[in-house]
């Protein structure tokens, strides 16, 4: 039964990650939930996956402030200046 | 300092390589970063009574430049026919990570399965040298799927404006994160927590 269960539900890795992505994102449906359920009971990578994901997500969300506080591109001085100037033409 | 009222004398010194920097890992080149800065500059320039100070100067420019990228790639056609684009790669992708038919058909493949990591992610934030690696391997990615990641997950843009802005369908978007999702989970893998 339980391997009935898990033929019937749970595919491939590919198509699992798939589903905990759309999941992640509060956009699986039911039975895509239910899928990804006992695809992981049986699947370790794919919890582990689960683990990682969320984690990516939560550090790629903090490269814009990392980039506000050390940005790793310096604007080259002279569009820096063209635009300082044009900027303060404007306030004329 | 974010004000709710604009200081444009001090946006260049402010956020001229923070916008820069943006442009620079969105884009991946220096000509059309430049370009998209001045744009940028330029219309927030002229549009300054527009800003209505519901959000601070720094947001609302990161959006003008966010708007640029966005007509940038439109422009290029970078996102033309996306579905035949994954439909052709679909295979490549696959046998990258996932077991090929007929024997255990899409599971991991065993040398690039999601393995524990050695370091934690609180400690990698700590460093710069972290947010190198996560640019190295946002410009190794295949040039169609990097405007569609940076929009969701460094933009954290909402899928359904995402899908609106690339004229994408619903089902090729959620393949495109899918495949994003998992080069940058085994690229940072490789180069950074297990390195």
């Amino acid at each position: 039964m339980r391997y009935y269960l898990f033929r019937k539900t749970v595919f491939d890795c590919k198509k699992a990650t798939m589903l905990i992505i759309k999941k992640e994102n509060g956009e699986a449906s039911a039975w895509e939930q239910i899928q990804v359920f006992y695809h992981n009971i049986y699947c370790k990578v794919c919890r582990r996956f689960v683990q990682q994901s969320r984690l990516l997500n939560s550090i790629f969300g903090t490269l814009d402030q990392h980039e506000y506080e050390n940005p790793s591109h310096t604007l080259p001085d002279q569009l820096r200046n063209s635009l300082q100037t044009l900027i303060d033409q404007q306030k004329k | 300092m974010e004000d709710s009222f604009l200081q444009p004398e001090k946006w260049i010194a402010r956020y001229g390589d923070y916008l820069f920097s943006l442009a620079m890992i969105k884009t991946g080149n220096r000509e059309v970063a430049q370009d998209l800065v001045q744009e940028t500059f330029f219309s927030a320039v002229k549009g300054k009574d527009t800003f209505n100070g519901l959000s601070s100067e720094k947001t609302w420019l990161t959006s003008i430049l966010n708007n640029k990228v966005i007509d940038y790639y439109r422009k290029k056609d970078v996102l033309k026919d996306a579905g035949n684009y994954l439909e052709a790669t679909d295979e490549s992708f696959h046998e990258a990570f996932f077991n090929p038919a007929p024997d255990v058909y899409g599971h991991w493949r065993k040398d690039t399965a999601p393995q524990a990591w050695a370091d934690d992610a609180d400690s990698a934030m700590k460093r710069s040298e972290f947010y190198k690696i996560l640019q190295l391997c946002i410009s190794r990615m295949p040039p169609k799927l990097i405007p569609v990641f940076v929009a969701k997950y460094i933009d954290e843009e909402n899928s359904e404006k995402i899908c609106k802005d690339f004229g994408l369908s619903s089902s090729n978007y959620w393949i495109m994160i899918h495949r994003a999702k998992v080069l940058m989970r085994s690229c940072l893998e490789r180069n950074w927590f297990n390195s």
